[in-house]
């Protein structure tokens, strides 16, 4: 009888359990979504037994403290950028390409907030150009050689990516004239070629025929535009300048070795050496009259104002150059701990605007400088380790 | 017989003179020229202009200048003006006006054309890509050359080029429209290269001679990056190794391209001991640290040894410190 009892309250136990396991199993809802990942306990005092550490105390910026106006915006090496502001009233962006990557990142200089604006992937991408809105982009991979085929984007911030087009040609210097506009050059049996593309029609133009092959262009802001030609510079060698203006070469009175130039809307600023001295002259387009400056100014390292047609920013840190200039700072083999100069070039008065190693304290060898469009602020690279640094006008 | 010898000396240097004289007379209107310093001008230069009345067989008394038919005010007499040309294209008259003695006048005129002669060198030597500069030539590397007449004004196939390297003629002489040329880079220490253009009616519009220098290959080391690729500023001869370990890439400047592409020799070299390059890339290195530290000689070399100057080797210090630290 007890016998026969214990096994009754035993199926009785065992019934009980089934229930339970089978309740629990069907019936008891929880926000779990995917077996085998369990979320950890949030801190809202609601799961006992976890110790959760306290928050860090992380103190906020004071929005009211001077920022510096030389900064640098990046820590990853960039190979492209630009400043974008949709009206004059709106916040100022930069925007750049990561260098081996082709990944577009946006900054609000405003907060410093920086936010991916494409993830798609460009493979050993090593130059780029941004349109001047900013809203497309044009990005070479690196390779051996001096050219590779083209791949130009138009961002889509929303989608985080790139909707692409590829220039099959071996493209070596190339700009974005606008977003659906790019010009580029590419070799031909004669020297070089500079072709316009247009991405909506898919046409290609030639814009001119340059008759030798080591040249460096300096394409003007729009296809019609004055587009600045030289033999790419050496100590050793001679260059002598050119532009093309539809189409048209035309010598300007500028040679020299060791040559390089750039364009202003008034004159020219060219630098060449002279028994292994360097000097940088500029010649005004109008009176045909030239002077030498006291500062020796490479394209790389200035920018026009776009605010003032006869102001220029260049970056010049006064040393002894090499004998072999403006070779060895190409070959990266000498550095400039640079200033930042304002520089009329009516009068070709200099003014130092700012040392940068003494403002940073880092040494900044300034390359790729260009204005922004809002007037406000320098924008460049540091050729020692290629991050991207602003400085505030 | 001392005084015989004397006398054919100074018979000698006196006649020599009086023999120039007197063939320049032959000629008539040469006795009476302008010489021009550059003998062409090139656009927006200065030049001097000498009257060259050597040969000239008349007292002269009165020199006057004319510039595109203005008198120079202030080069009245003046056997030697400077001045200077004008934009490319934009042809200057100098006139020299003589007056003898007698009264008798003597005009001489001479038209200059500047134009832009620029010849473009572009050595076929390596350079990495990143390198924003040009080439430079090295021993028995190709040169290729191109000459340009006012940017191309008139055309190229318009006139005719005679080059010359190191005082011989190149493409045996003179050919139309032949304003390229290709030629191996000579031993010395420079190229003489000459070029004389002429217009179709066979007038020479310009003409210059260059200094080409040839230089030493040269050889930087770089770090490279996977992701970023190479970072363009060069270690120079010493590294201190701060990660755990790194690529260096050696880019030899001004090789020839056919050494740089097929080298006979490529040899890495860490403490004295030979050391396989990266396999997708024989100028490509990787090197790890080691924790107990210390330093290490890195060295490269890469050689055509048919041409042993066309080659070039460095040596690298490359430290870490102990741990890794």
């Amino acid at each position: 009888m007890r016998q026969k009892t214990l096994i009754i309250l035993g199926i009785v136990v065992i019934i009980l359990l089934l229930a339970v396991w089978v309740y629990l199993l069907f019936f008891n809802n929880t926000d779990q979504t995917e077996p085998g990942f369990i979320d950890l306990p949030g801190n809202d005092g609601k799961d006992g037994g976890v110790v959760v550490p306290p928050p860090p105390i992380v103190e906020s910026p004071d929005p009211d403290a001077p920022r510096p106006r030389l900064r640098q915006l990046t820590t990853k090496p960039v190979i492209g950028f630009a400043e974008v502001q949709a009206t004059a009233t709106d916040p100022i962006y930069v925007r750049y390409v990561e260098t081996g990557t082709g990944h577009i990142y946006e900054i609000d200089l405003a907060s410093s907030q920086e936010t991916r604006i494409s993830n798609y992937t460009i493979k050993d991408a090593a130059v780029a150009e941004f349109s001047p809105d900013g809203l497309a982009v044009a990005v070479r991979s690196r390779t051996d050689r001096r050219s590779n085929e083209l791949l130009v984007g138009q961002i889509n911030k929303s989608a985080e990516t790139l909707e692409t087009t590829t220039i099959k040609d071996e493209v070596f210097d190339f700009t974005m004239f606008s977003t659906s506009s790019i010009g580029y050059t590419t070799e031909t049996k004669e020297g070089m070629t500079a072709y316009n593309y247009n991405l909506n029609s898919s046409s290609l133009v030639k814009m001119f025929n340059i008759p030798f092959y080591e040249a460096a262009v300096r394409f003007g802001e729009v296809s019609e535009a004055s587009h600045v030609v030289y033999p790419k510079p050496s100590y050793a060698l001679e260059g002598y300048l050119y532009t093309f203006t539809k189409g048209k070469m035309e010598r300007l009175p500028a040679q020299g070795f060791g040559l390089t130039a750039f364009n202003s809307p008034n004159h020219i600023v060219y630098t060449r050496t002279l028994d292994n001295e360097a000097a940088t002259f500029v010649y005004d387009k109008k009176t045909r009259e030239r002077d030498g400056t006291a500062l020796i100014l490479l394209p790389e390292k200035c920018a026009v104002s776009l605010n003032e047609a006869d102001t220029a920013w260049c970056a010049y840190g006064i040393t002894k150059l090499p004998r072999a200039f403006p070779d060895d700072w190409y070959k990266g083999v000498f550095s400039f701990r640079d200033s930042i100069w304002k520089i009329n070039l009516n009068t070709l008065e200099a003014e130092e605007s700012v040392d940068t190693f003494a403002e940073s304290g880092r040494p900044i060898d300034i390359d790729d400088m260009i204005a922004g469009d809002s007037g406000t602020a320098l924008y460049f690279t540091n050729k020692y380790d290629n991050t991207l640094w602003l400085y505030e006008l | 017989m001392r005084f015989s010898l004397l006398l054919l000396i100074l018979t000698f240097f006196y006649a020599a003179p009086v023999a120039l004289a007197q063939s320049s007379l032959i000629y008539g209107d040469s006795s009476l020229t302008i010489d021009l310093d550059p003998p062409f001008p090139g656009p927006d230069m200065e030049f001097t202009a000498t009257a060259n009345d050597y040969a000239f067989p008349l007292q002269v008394n009165t020199m006057r200048w004319f510039y595109n038919g203005v008198a120079i005010e202030d080069a009245l007499n003046a056997r030697q003006i400077s001045t200077s040309t004008r934009e490319a294209g934009a042809k200057i008259n100098l006139k020299l006006v003589v007056e003898t003695a007698s009264g008798e006048s003597f005009t001489v005129e001479r038209t200059i054309n500047p134009v832009y002669l620029d010849i473009i060198i572009e050595p076929q030597t390596r350079t990495p890509a990143f390198y924003r500069g040009r080439a430079l030539p090295s021993l028995e590397s190709n040169v290729n050359v191109t000459a340009l007449i006012n940017a191309g004004n008139p055309p190229s196939s318009e006139l005719l080029f005679t080059w010359q390297l190191n005082g011989r003629t190149l493409e045996r002489g003179t050919i139309r429209g032949n304003n390229t040329i290709t030629f191996p880079m000579p031993r010395g220490l420079y190229a003489n290269l000459g070029l004389e253009v002429k217009d179709i009616n066979g007038v020479t519009i310009a003409k210059r001679i260059i200094n080409l220098t040839k230089v030493e290959p040269e050889l930087e080391f770089y770090e490279f990056n996977q992701l970023y690729g190479i970072i363009e500023r060069s270690v120079g001869s010493s590294l201190e190794l701060l990660g755990s370990g790194i690529a260096l890439r050696a880019e030899p400047y001004y090789l020839d391209l056919a050494t740089y592409n097929r080298p006979d020799f490529l040899e890495w070299k860490i403490n004295g001991t030979k050391y396989q390059g990266d396999f997708n890339n024989p100028y490509e290195i990787s090197l790890a640290a080691e924790d107990s530290g210390g330093s290490s000689q890195i060295g490269f070399h890469v050689r055509n040894t048919k041409q042993v100057l066309q080659g070039v080797e460095r040596e690298l210090t490359v430290s870490v410190r102990p741990g890794g630290q």
